[in-house]
């Protein structure tokens, strides 16, 4: 006679064994449409000779991910990244409305690109040691269909280098501009029309000319940078005199922020953040303060910006600079 | 002495018979085609003349052939004597013989070679025996181009020898051993590439060319009747397979142009007959040509040909030369070259349709009279080449010292006459651009400035080998290995043997290589100096001043012009 604790043990298992299976189950078949959408993208893009990866693992949820992925830039180069996954994904109506990418241990091999193409695009890295550039980094975008907001955030960091964030989120952006946007990325390349992506693309900014700027959030370290800046100079000379600090800021900057309608103190604020980011180093931020989203363009046309300068953009958006 | 004049027919003129003294008639023991001029029991020798019945000619060609116990053997003043004797028959029996050449052949080897002219009144006088090597006058600008001293014409056509044989010359130096391919021209170079390449080979239409080529009569005949054409094509398929496998590998190294030219006038001075072979790419053609992946032509791109300059003989040599060269007052200066050429390694390469000419230097050449080959007149040797090649290699050297040294003094010169406009312009420069030009050899460089660590470390990685720099280093320590510096920093200075150690704190002008290691991340660098100037001031504030400058680049023609 099974007591009333063995009957609830029982039916937990069923369940344990239900849902497990059923993970499992769906786990095998997300991984076979995920696998299905990845490899038709490559296949369709031309991308065979050129992407590659390891290994796939994605999750009834939507995210997947990427192991040992290479981008063939030769047959001798190639970037490779440890691990590419993709999540968030968002659909409606069949177009991508929003996705968090996500790429770890990735690896730009500068130093063999160089040397194939006898190219000294990348000198300076290489002068500073930056034979591969590793690091990783994040980018994601989605979008609000109801309130017409998209925000995009970006993350990264290279190694010995520095690192980055920034967050922007803009109003007012139409879902016919989203759904061309959307249209044109998911072409291949080789069935894009040139004049039809034109004719598609010039309604599409026109409803840009709502968009307003809402937030935005930007933070900077080369610290890594820095370092090696001091480390290896560029100068065939010794510096004449004491060590000189490079100027990030004048008074004439602080002096236009002013002008473009920013708070003496803020504009003075900014400058000296600044400097103590040149001199010490450390992380530079930059923050926009608006009550309502301010609109970057006036009078119903694109030729009318908010603003024409970094200046007037952090005058008008109050933004604020700070370490 | 008795010398027996006897003409092979008629009877002796007794004026002759008084002259010579005891004289006899007796048979002939030389060859039936030979003239016999004199016998001579007591001196056990007989005088023979090239051409039997038709041995008059204007340039005479005699043998003196002694007995083995003749008493004039090894005796060359007796052996001229008794040809002097002969003027009068020479000269009575022969009016048109203008000049005679004797070989004395003593126990069956040529022992000497006497030669003598009617206008010098038939007085034999010896020729010099030939040196077996050429000398080669080695002037301080001038390579001489190989002419192997004849001192003597070849001898009458006669005998033929072949290429192969290379007999040695009765009047010749020794023959050197030279190797001679036994396919020549296009055929031999086609071995080769077929040999390299099997495939081509076994092509059909090679297989054609080669019946062509080989059965050319048969092919003729039977090439547009395909029953017929194929058990030729077999046979022609199995010849060209024991060809190319039954030639030695020293044949396959090597290629044989023939050239058809002719000798210049004599030239007195140098005492040889000019010849010029002004090219220095030689193009075989195929012979028959068929459809095929075969080239239709082959080349050869032999820079030393010019070499072979001409053919040397003495005067007299000279002389005889051209008159039995002679007919109808017109002198036959045609001759034929044989040129071995070694193949350079490499080969040849595939260019499009054809191939590349391949490279190859010249072995050794023989000179013949005729287009047969048959007739030889001398050769050059591998061992005559390869001195020419290294005395033009060292005369390559001493022009180039010399050219550099003109060079050096012409500038020196020019900068001389410009000292005053040079410092005032230099005196406008960077400071990086004047210490540059006091570090560096050379012209005023006006634009070129020192080279900073990062770009120079970039330069490094990207090219995967050691750059020169030239830069100015502050020591953070004492030494000659591995130095680190205070600046730039990041660097560590070797300095090579000869050149001053290092000093803490001291600053140096130093030229030289530097390397950076390929590891990602690495910010050391290594420079070893290939000079090294130890300032006297802080950062080489003497080596600043524009007039310093100039002189010391003065200073540095003047010593590289001495």
């Amino acid at each position: 006679m099974l007591t009333k604790q063995h009957k609830i043990a029982i039916a937990a298992g069923l369940v344990v064994v239900t849902v497990g299976g059923g993970w499992l189950f769906a786990k095998h078949q997300a991984n076979v449409i995920a696998k299905d959408q990845i490899d038709g993208f490559i296949i369709r893009h031309n991308l065979g000779g050129t992407v590659a990866y390891r290994e796939l693992s994605a999750s009834p949820f939507g995210s997947a991910t990427l192991s040992d992925v290479s981008v063939r830039l030769s047959p001798a180069t190639a970037i490779t990244v440890g691990s590419l996954s993709v999540s968030d994904l968002t659909m409606k109506n069949n177009q991508v409305r929003g996705f968090t990418v996500t790429a770890e241990q990735a690896q730009v091999p500068l130093l063999a690109l160089a040397r194939e193409h006898r190219d000294n695009s990348f000198a300076e890295a290489l002068g500073l040691g930056y034979t591969v550039l590793g690091g990783n980094i994040t980018l994601s975008a989605h979008y609000d269909d109801e309130k017409n907001l998209i925000a995009i955030e970006s993350a990264g960091a290279v190694d010995d280098a520095g690192s980055w964030e920034a967050k922007i989120k803009l109003g007012g952006v139409s879902p016919y501009a989203i759904d061309s946007l959307a249209a044109i990325a998911s072409t291949p390349p080789q069935q894009i029309n040139a004049l039809q992506a034109l004719g598609a693309a010039a309604p599409a900014l026109q409803t840009l000319v709502g968009t307003t700027v809402a937030k935005v959030e930007l933070a900077v370290n080369v610290d890594g940078y820095r370092r090696r800046d001091a480390q290896v100079t560029n100068h065939d000379l010794p510096p004449e005199g004491p060590s000189t600090v490079p100027t990030g800021m004048t008074a004439n900057d602080e002096y236009k922020l002013v002008q473009a309608g920013m708070a003496p103190s803020e504009a003075r604020a900014a400058r000296e953040a600044v400097q103590s980011w040149l001199t010490k180093g450390g992380t530079l931020r930059i923050a926009t303060n608006l009550d309502q989203p301010l609109p970057i363009f006036r009078n119903g046309s694109i030729m009318t910006p908010s603003f024409d300068s970094f200046d007037g953009f952090m005058a008008a958006t109050k933004s604020r600079v700070s370490n | 002495m008795t010398v027996d004049y006897r003409p092979s027919r008629g009877i002796v003129p007794a004026a002759i018979c008084v002259a010579f003294g005891a004289l006899w008639l007796s048979p002939s023991p030389a060859h039936a085609d030979d003239y016999v001029l004199a016998n001579s029991k007591t001196h056990k020798l007989q005088v023979l003349a090239d051409g039997g019945a038709a041995w008059c000619s204007p340039a005479l060609r005699l043998r003196m052939v002694l007995d083995a116990d003749s008493p004039d053997s090894g005796n060359a003043a007796s052996q001229m004597e008794i040809m002097s004797r002969l003027k009068t028959p020479i000269a009575t029996d022969c009016k048109t013989a203008e000049s005679a050449i004797v070989s004395v052949i003593d126990r069956g080897k040529t022992t000497g070679t006497f030669a003598a002219t009617a206008k010098g009144g038939w007085q034999f006088a010896a020729l010099p025996a030939p040196p077996t090597v050429p000398p080669i006058e080695q002037k301080a600008d001038e390579v001489k181009p190989i002419v192997p001293p004849v001192a003597a014409p070849a001898p009458a056509p006669t005998p033929t020898p072949t290429i192969a044989q290379t007999p040695a010359q009765t009047s010749a130096p020794a023959a050197p051993t030279i190797m001679m391919p036994k396919e020549k021209g296009y055929i031999g170079l086609l071995l080769r590439i077929l040999k390299d390449n099997p495939a081509l080979a076994a092509e059909e239409a090679t297989i054609k060319f080669w019946a062509a080529y080989k059965f050319n009569r048969e092919y003729s005949q039977v090439q547009f009747q395909e029953f017929k054409l194929q058990p030729l094509l077999a046979r022609a398929k199995d010849d060209l397979s024991q060809t190319i496998s039954s030639l030695p590998q020293a044949d396959y190294e090597r290629g044989v142009a023939i050239f058809n030219t002719s000798f210049d006038a004599y030239n007195f001075q140098k005492q040889v007959f000019p010849i010029t072979l002004n090219f220095d790419q030689v193009t075989f053609n195929t012979p028959h040509y068929i459809q095929s992946s075969l080239p239709s032509t082959i080349a050869l791109k032999v820079p030393d040909l010019d070499a072979i300059a001409g053919i040397p003989m003495d005067p007299t040599a000279a002389q005889a030369f051209t008159e039995r060269r002679t007919r109808w007052n017109s002198v036959n200066r045609s001759v034929s070259i044989a040129v071995v050429i070694k193949i350079d390694p490499s080969g040849f390469h595939r260019d499009g349709w054809g191939y590349q000419a391949a490279l190859g230097t010249v072995e050794s050449a023989t000179f013949f009279t005729d287009n047969e080959l048959r007739e030889q007149i001398f050769q050059i040797g591998p061992d005559e080449f390869a001195k020419w090649r290294q005395a033009k290699a060292e005369e390559k050297v001493a022009a180039a010292a010399a050219a550099a040294q003109r060079e050096a003094e012409l500038r020196r010169q020019q900068m001389l006459a410009m000292r005053e406009q040079y410092i005032r312009q230099i005196g406008t420069a960077s400071t990086s651009v004047k210490l540059a030009n006091f570090a560096n050899d050379g012209p005023l460089n006006f634009y070129a400035p020192l080279n900073n660590l990062r770009a120079a470390r970039a330069a490094a990685l990207i090219s995967g080998k050691p750059v020169a720099v030239t830069m100015l280093v502050q020591a953070g320590s004492s030494g000659r290995s591995t130095i680190d510096t205070s600046f730039p920093g990041s660097l560590q200075v070797t300095v090579m043997d000869g050149q001053p150690d290092l000093k803490s704190s001291e600053w140096y002008l130093v030229r030289g290589l530097l390397s950076v290691p390929d590891s990602a991340g690495t910010l050391a660098a290594q420079l070893t100096t290939q000079a090294v100037y130890p300032c006297q001031q802080p950062k080489c504030a003497e080596a600043q001043d524009p007039a310093v400058i100039v002189d010391r680049k003065l200073a540095a023609l003047q010593g590289g012009a001495q």
